[in-house]
């Protein structure tokens, strides 16, 4: 239990990833990132633009990991978004049909495996 | 997939006494998921968008995943009340489309909300509670009325406040107790039926609260249950004087020592007013919804004519009303009824000042940041004082230990301008032993009643000099006439007017005197029907104006 938190955060992002995957839905792209801030995930399924978070815990300690994600993380979150949405649209007219939706995917390591936990339409 | 999605419906505003009708926008468009809310909306309008929310998700439904605009139009007057919640979760829902509502299968049904949109005559309100039943609200007498007034015919309005307002003719209320209901009915599934006034026995015995209307009950709201003036022995000069200013709405002051029945005498006028009609009654109703003061706890039309008694503490806002959402004060409360303003000296003087312009133009102008408003306040005052602080000025059977320093001051709180408003000045003196029936065993029934009047027989004298104003000046009462009204109505013949002449001079009335001699002759002529006034009339008009002086030395 000794990894140090940025493995421990890029671990839970692949677990998500995987999960994501196993949902159906695509991934449009992976930490992605631009001035604004960074994106742990952005997923798409059919007509639908998921923006999604990843958040790990060792201990819940400090609280469950959604928890973590607060208004002004939100903010960021939002902001972000809409930075990549107008870069898309602007250059590739890509996404302008399309609903958008934040999610928030909490992984909490217990001993040595993990439990996840997924919040659809998190926040706004 | 269109690119932005639009939705209307109405409700409405309280603004001061006066509905406003309101359109609730919503718009769907594409973009990050935003929910913002404008038109000038008040906190528990703000707080809406959180209820709303919660109410569409956890009755079923999603909440529409994209950038919501919602739009109180007209967007420049500051709204508030917590009733918006229903128009807005209504104009969201219907400004989505089937996407946005996948679940609406749920409940068996397959279009979206249609026809919302084409609603001209009808109106929204009911706040949401965060399950998505919908709470009883205040203020739903007030809605109804005014709403109405703006050619509303057809309202949703919560279920728990329809036995308020059953009885509002003309009108289609569908009464909603929750949004599933509401989503249903627009999209083709159940419909909600609407009930009219013609309804009102299945709706008291579904809202009822197993209160039964029974005669007794509908007695108590038409009034009749005032205490009978039959109660009151020995003052059938004070009781005469009262059913003038019943009859002819005339401001009275009642002066007298200490326990003798001023305050028993005032509290049972309302008994012999005339009954309300449908719009008094409606004005009354609102004034007094808008308050927050209810009559009773059954709701519905408010019959029985207010009485208010404000203490002497009252402050100035409380008697002309104000505060930030400039809630009507006592004296509009008191409107088409009467203010008793007992122990007159005891209010503050400025206070007593200001109701001279209300007394004057029977409404009040209140403008405070942002709002002019004229609340109405057509009362009949009546004014009840001691003739000096101990008591007993001029009274036979006791000594007043009051000195002349200590009179003047205690009449220097009433003006002369307010005393001068005042149309009748009666005194009320101590009773009789005969009257009193101490100690008194074998009075015969007959003999009883013709020296004590009841509040019927005041009463039928009332409703004669009002059918007799009626037929010759409208809606207007007596003490209200016009100058000119009063040149052409209160004529006296020969012998009343050289009496009133005579009475100008060695009283040196002044020119409101005359015309306020004038005004309750008139109604002391209809009380006993005759065409023109008579010299008695005219009599008995000008010794209420010099019936008590207020401690003034008599001119």
């Amino acid at each position: 239990m000794d990894i140090d938190s940025k493995t421990l955060g890029r671990l839970g992002e692949d677990i998500a990833a995987e999960y994501v995957l196993g949902l159906g839905w695509s991934i449009v792209e992976e930490n992605y990132r631009c001035r604004m801030g960074e994106i742990d995930i952005i997923a798409c399924k059919g007509e639908l633009l998921i923006f999604i978070e990843v958040k790990c815990r060792r201990s819940l300690a400090f609280g469950i990991p959604s928890e973590s994600v607060t208004e002004k993380k939100q903010r960021h979150i939002r902001r972000t978004a809409s930075f990549y949405l107008t870069e898309k649209m602007r250059i590739r007219k890509q996404f302008s049909d399309y609903r958008f939706r934040f999610d928030v995917i909490e992984v909490n390591f217990v001993h040595d495996s993990h439990r996840l936990s997924h919040i659809e339409d998190a926040f706004r | 997939m269109s690119v932005s999605r639009l939705a209307k419906v109405r409700t409405g505003s309280i603004f001061g006494l006066d509905t406003q009708l309101v359109s609730v926008e919503a718009d769907l468009a594409v973009g990050l998921p935003a929910f913002n809310l404008v038109g000038l909306p008040g906190g528990a309008v703000r707080e809406s968008k959180e209820r709303v929310r919660s109410a569409i998700i956890n009755s079923g439904l999603k909440f529409p995943l994209s950038r919501i605009t919602v739009n109180l139009s007209p967007a420049d007057t500051h709204k508030d009340g917590s009733h918006f919640d229903l128009p807005v979760a209504l104009a969201i829902l219907a400004a989505a489309n089937e996407d946005d509502l996948e679940d609406l299968h749920d409940f068996g049904i397959l279009s979206k909300l249609s026809g919302v949109n084409e609603l001209e005559n009808t109106a929204f309100f009911g706040e949401l509670s965060l399950d998505g039943s919908i709470c009883k609200m205040d203020l739903a007498m007030a809605m109804v009325l005014g709403l109405a007034e703006k050619g509303i015919t057809n309202m949703f309005l919560p279920a728990a406040n329809l036995r308020e307002v059953i009885e509002i003719p003309g009108l289609h209320f569908y009464p909603v107790s929750h949004i599933r209901e509401l989503i249903s009915h627009f999209a083709d599934g159940e419909q909600i039926r609407p009930v009219t006034d013609k309804d009102w026995i299945q709706v008291y015995a579904l809202y009822g609260e197993n209160e039964v209307l029974t005669d007794e009950n509908d007695k108590n709201d038409r009034g009749y249950d005032c205490e009978d003036f039959f109660d009151v022995k020995g003052q059938e000069s004070v009781k005469r004087a009262l059913q003038i200013a019943a009859a002819g709405r005339h401001d009275i002051s009642l002066v007298g020592p200490p326990g003798i029945g001023k305050s028993m005498l005032a509290k049972r006028i309302i008994g012999i007013m005339p009954d309300m009609n449908e719009l008094e009654s409606k004005e009354v109703t609102r004034i007094h919804n808008i308050a927050g003061v209810t009559q009773g706890q059954k709701g519905g039309l408010i019959r029985k004519r207010p009485f208010r008694t404000p203490h002497h503490s009252v402050t100035q806002a409380a008697l002309m009303g104000g505060g930030n959402r400039l809630r009507p004060g006592e004296l509009s409360l008191a409107h088409r009824g009467v203010l008793f303003l007992d122990e007159l000296p005891e209010f503050d003087r400025r206070t007593l000042d200001m109701l001279r312009q209300p007394l004057e133009n029977r409404y009040i102008d209140l403008s405070r940041v942002g709002f002019k408003g004229r609340y109405p306040c057509s009362f009949l005052l009546i004014a009840a004082m001691n003739p000096c602080p101990c008591g007993y000025f001029g009274d036979p059977n006791h000594e007043c230990i009051c000195t002349e320093t200590q009179r003047q001051k205690y009449f220097g709180k009433v003006s002369g301008p307010l005393h001068d408003r005042i149309d009748i000045h009666v005194s009320v003196g101590a009773v009789k032993i005969e009257d009193a029936e101490i100690g008194v065993s074998g009075v015969s029934e007959e003999e009883n009643v013709r020296i004590c009047s009841s509040t019927e027989e005041m009463r039928a004298g009332v409703i004669k000099a009002d059918t007799a104003q009626r037929e010759r000046q409208g809606d207007v009462h007596n003490a209200h006439l016009s100058v000119a009204q009063v040149k052409g109505f209160c004529r006296g013949d020969t012998l009343a007017e050289d009496l009133l002449r005579t009475a100008y001079v060695s009283f040196s009335l002044s020119m409101r005197a005359e015309s306020k001699i004038r005004k309750v002759a008139r109604t002391i002529a209809d009380i006993e029907g005759h065409e023109t006034i008579t010299a008695e009339d005219m009599s008995e008009a000008i010794s209420y104006n010099r019936g008590n002086n207020f401690g003034r030395s008599v001119g």
